[in-house]
């Protein structure tokens, strides 16, 4: 008699799931850009043709005002928007769970003190800050707005472990552990954590997207790091030429677009799957 | 009039005392307190099974975890005795105490779905006892063996070990959970109403497996139960509780003759298969509030023979046959 | 006399997407006016399936595949949902064993016993003019609220105008067993069936309640269908003792029968491995083995794995029908069969 795992059930779900699916498709559709960028894209991103040119057999996307192949440009962008979509929502994860599973597995008035800060962080407006705090830096770069984002919407992340961390410290199984004399970083770690991984990875896909529509944000305002190559910073260097030269804007934009949608859809759909209520 | 204790105890149990607080107003204060646990003497002698019974409410579950420290009172001693003569007092030890304490001491809850980590495998949530307890001379592959044989003796085959929760029955996962609380060698045992989530037919397994495998290793047992009858075919000695307090201990086999009003009601509410309607003291009401107990003896809104001295007075709990102790003022000389 | 329930043969499939789970398989039951019947056995052994099924209550991806219900003659699975819904509480009535899932928080305990009084006694529909009438048509509220506290004084709750003004969570697990008892009274069905009443009760209050259900079976002639596992309880007033097994009847006995001279080997292993109060000292006998699982049940009789009298080739291979013995006693085994022969 076959018994079915929750994997299995869950993977059987997935598939009926049309739109979990499509942005499953878009990810990974992404994800290969990503790891196969020196392949596909034809050019060097850095490499200067004639400018503004069109979109034509030699430059799918066309060039921009420097004269660098559109095409490529989007490609490589994809591996900086993952960069810092998954180094953003790395560092948030171990500060959500140091801080989130110390309060809620502790409690007390160290509970009470790190929630109140993080309902300050709450309260204000996260980009606003996120934009006063990069702006601040003369020399910017990818690791300090990387830091900075991750270090100022750390709360969201954290509430929500916390209260998971909430409802399995009383689990049996976890009284179990402690009644056998586990130590609480053990609980933690080898009982707590396992069991609530997946609201977070739900979660964290939805802040990705977050995180990669901030950091395109902040390149269009010009707050980001010049040297590297950013769907925001595309699109900015095209908005001045969007009548002449649409297709500099136009294609990182859609491909941006296509991101965030993919790991929306996606997100959603995993929320949906494994009936997570975050 | 202090009650006399008998045989070496492995836990004593002083006027423990356990209140909740109900939490309200704006800024959250204790409004009022549930008295779970009202003042509890008792011992769990050495090599005994100890039957903890009363319904919902009493304060069975909160003693029984009182005891192993899950919880801690807010008033009153829980001392843990060695044969050495070494104590320990439960509520206030920690550190490296805290932990060769609960080396000493196994739990088997009560629903055995909830209380195995569904992401570990059997052989990890079997082992990890053993893990956390040192064990420094064991290596690896010796706990593993340990483990392989500790599930035998529960009764499972070498098969289960690699499978996760979700694979195994209920009475095959709380097999495993006894398997847990056994092998790192402990003295005591806390089952917190083991058999009562498990289906009719399987019930008598995992209890004549508990009853052999305490005998085996020369367990101190503490059994809660609300099934008077399971009680009574797994203990050596019962106690009542009622609204927080024990309202009568004895051996079981001067069970069946209870003295305490309360206790004979117990008895006489529980259906016997293949008698019709037998006569029966029902009682009036439900089980008065916990949070403000009735004054004097707790149990006299409800019983048939209560006296006006009933209503004031508490009666306290002391012996009136050899080890046969109830707290009732029908029975004081 | 026609019987009060006669089931022929019902099948209850679930299709789930681990399989089809053959909750109830081919089950052949009957019920007399003015009698008791309790239905014993485990989970998954198909009693609440059985009695939802009565109610046509069972919901995707459940469904009634095969069988006749026939209540007082008529066959409740030809019926509409329309009148089915006249059945439901007015002439069959159902108390279920969580009472504090099956109340609605948001409502008083007056206001929902006196639903099922209007929607029955009073044909209200529950259209929008009937939602006025309910509301202001003070004859109307009175008539309702008198039948309420009546219904509430007939199970033992005390002080009932006081009391139907509360909502369910101020009332204990008792009362709000005792409040659900009233909902299935008030309307006088001819069969009320009780799946496990008093499971989530303390033993002294469970006393009460099977005593009140006693009460009011001897005063409103109702004939109660009482599912449990707890043997002890049915044999309380139960005349009758059905006793399921996964999805199957096994056996069919006037209770002290059962209990005196069991006739299934299922029956006779459960009553020897029940501990009972007052025998210490006897060790338990066990079944071995755990209940089979209802996608892949076992060939022949779904008990012949754990059984000690099974007849290799004939118990693993054919499933036994249900036979009447002479003295009534129905038993789905196969040492009956060859006795017969």
């Amino acid at each position: 008699m076959k018994i079915t795992s929750p994997t299995a059930s869950t993977l059987k779900k997935l598939k009926e799931n049309k739109a979990a699916l499509f942005g499953f498709a878009i990810v990974l559709f992404f994800i290969t850009l990503v790891i196969f960028a020196d392949i596909i894209a034809p050019y060097d991103p850095n490499e200067v043709f004639r400018a503004r040119q069109p979109p034509s057999s030699k430059h799918w996307f066309g060039t921009d005002t420097r004269g660098r192949d559109v095409f490529s440009l989007v490609v490589y962008g994809a591996r900086t928007t993952f960069y810092v979509g998954a180094c953003c929502c790395l560092i948030e994860f171990v500060i959500s769970f140091i801080i989130g599973g110390v309060s809620g597995y502790i409690g007390g008035w160290l509970d009470e003190a790190l929630m109140r800060i993080a309902d300050i962080f709450l309260a204000l407006p996260s980009f606003i800050m996120v934009i006063l705090a990069v702006s601040m830096f003369k020399a910017r770069s990818l690791s300090i707005i990387i830091l900075v984002m991750a270090l100022i919407d750390w709360p969201y992340m954290t509430r929500v472990i916390r209260s998971q961390v909430l409802q399995m410290k009383n689990a049996p199984f976890v009284e179990a552990a402690r009644a056998m004399g586990a130590s609480t970083p053990r609980i933690l770690f080898r009982h707590i954590l396992p069991n609530i991984i997946l609201p977070v990875i739900v979660l964290s896909t939805i802040h990705f997207a977050g995180y990669v529509l901030w950091e395109a944000s902040l390149s269009f305002l010009g707050l980001g790091d010049p040297n590297s190559i950013s769907y925001g910073a595309i699109i900015l260097s095209g908005k001045n030429t969007l009548q002449t030269c649409p297709w500099i804007s136009f294609f990182p934009g859609i491909f941006l677009f296509l991101l965030l949608l993919g790991f929306q859809l996606f997100g959603d759909g995993l929320r949906d799957i494994f009936e997570i209520r975050v | 009039m202090v009650c006399k204790m008998s045989g070496e105890s492995l836990f004593e149990i002083r006027n423990v005392k356990k209140y909740f607080p109900i939490k309200g107003g704006i800024i959250p204060k204790a409004v009022e307190w549930v008295h779970a646990v009202d003042g509890v003497t008792f011992d769990i002698r050495r090599g005994e099974t100890f039957g903890l019974v009363g319904e919902s409410g009493c304060g069975k579950t909160t003693t029984g975890r009182l005891i192993i420290g899950l919880e801690k009172p807010d008033e009153g001693k829980i001392v843990f005795k060695e044969p050495n003569g070494r104590t320990y007092v439960i509520n206030e030890i920690s550190g490296r105490d805290r932990k060769y304490i609960a080396s000493k001491i196994g739990v088997v809850f009560q629903d055995p779905h909830l209380s195995l980590n569904p992401r570990m495998r059997i052989k990890s949530i079997v082992r990890e006892p053993l893990d956390i307890h040192g064990h420094m001379h064991t290596s690896k592959s010796e706990k593993d063996e340990l483990v392989l044989k500790m599930l035998e003796n529960v009764g499972l085959d070498a098969s289960y070990a690699n499978r996760y929760p979700y694979e195994l029955s209920g009475g095959e996962k709380q097999r495993v959970a006894i398997a847990r609380a056994l092998i790192a060698n402990p003295e005591f045992i806390l089952a917190d109403e083991p058999v009562s989530s498990i289906d009719v037919s399987i019930r008598s397994q995992i209890l004549n497996l508990m009853k052999d495998l305490i005998s085996q290793f020369k367990l101190t047992c503490l059994f809660i139960s609300h099934d008077l009858s399971v009680i009574e075919y797994i203990s050596d000695r019962i106690g009542v509780m009622y609204l927080g307090k024990i309202v009568e201990l004895a051996p079981v086999e001067a069970f069946k003759d209870a003295l305490h009003p309360y206790s004979i009601t117990l008895i006489s509410a529980v259906p016997v298969p293949g008698k019709r309607s037998k006569k029966r003291i029902i009682l009036k009401g439900a089980v008065p509030s916990a949070i403000n107990p009735p004054p004097g003896c707790r149990f006299h809104t409800r019983c048939p023979f209560a006296t006006p001295k009933c209503k004031k007075e508490e009666p306290k709990l002391i012996e009136v046959e050899k080890d046969h102790l109830i707290a009732c003022h029908l029975y004081e000389q | 006399m026609s019987k009060l329930l006669d089931i022929r043969n019902l099948r209850v499939y679930y299709y789930t997407r681990y399989g089809v789970v053959k909750a109830v398989d081919g089950v052949s039951l009957e019920m007399e006016k003015g009698e008791n019947l309790g239905v014993a056995g485990e989970s998954g052994s198909g009693k609440s399936t059985l009695a939802l099924s009565i109610l046509r209550l069972i919901r995707e991806p459940g469904k009634i595949v095969s069988g006749k219900i026939l209540f007082n003659g008529e066959d409740l699975l030809k019926k509409s949902e329309e009148e089915m819904r006249k059945i439901r509480g007015a002439r069959i009535s159902m108390i279920f064993q969580d009472p504090t899932s099956s109340l609605n928080p948001v409502y008083t305990i007056g206001d929902q016993i006196g639903e099922a009084i209007s929607l029955h006694q009073f044909n209200v529909e529950g259209g929008l003019l009937d939602w006025f009438l309910a509301k202001f048509k003070r004859s109307y509220v009175r008539e309702v609220e008198d039948k309420v506290k009546e219904a509430l004084s007939l199970v033992g709750v005390s002080d009932p105008s006081k009391r139907m003004k509360e909502y369910p969570h101020q009332f204990s697990g008792g009362m709000r067993q005792r409040a659900m008892i009233a909902m299935a009274i008030s309307c006088r069905p001819d069969l009320l069936i009780a799946d496990e009443p008093t499971t989530n009760l303390d033993v002294t209050i469970q006393a009460q309640i099977l005593d009140l259900m006693n009460h009011l079976q001897e005063e409103f002639d109702v004939s109660i269908m009482l599912i449990s596992h707890n043997l002890g309880v049915l044999s309380e007033f139960c005349h009758k003792i059905a006793i399921m097994y996964a999805g199957n009847l096994l056996e069919l006995s006037d209770t002290e029968t059962l209990f005196e001279d069991p006739k299934h080997p299922y029956t006779e292993a459960l009553l020897q491995s029940i501990p009972r109060f007052g025998f210490k000292g006897k060790r338990l006998s066990t079944i071995p083995g755990k209940p089979p699982s209802l996608i892949n049940p076992p060939l022949g009789c779904k008990f012949h794995p754990r059984c000690k009298y099974r007849i290799d080739g004939v118990c693993n291979k054919i499933p036994p029908p249900l036979i009447e013995l002479d003295s009534g006693i129905k038993v789905a085994c196969h040492r009956y069969l060859e006795e017969c022969q």
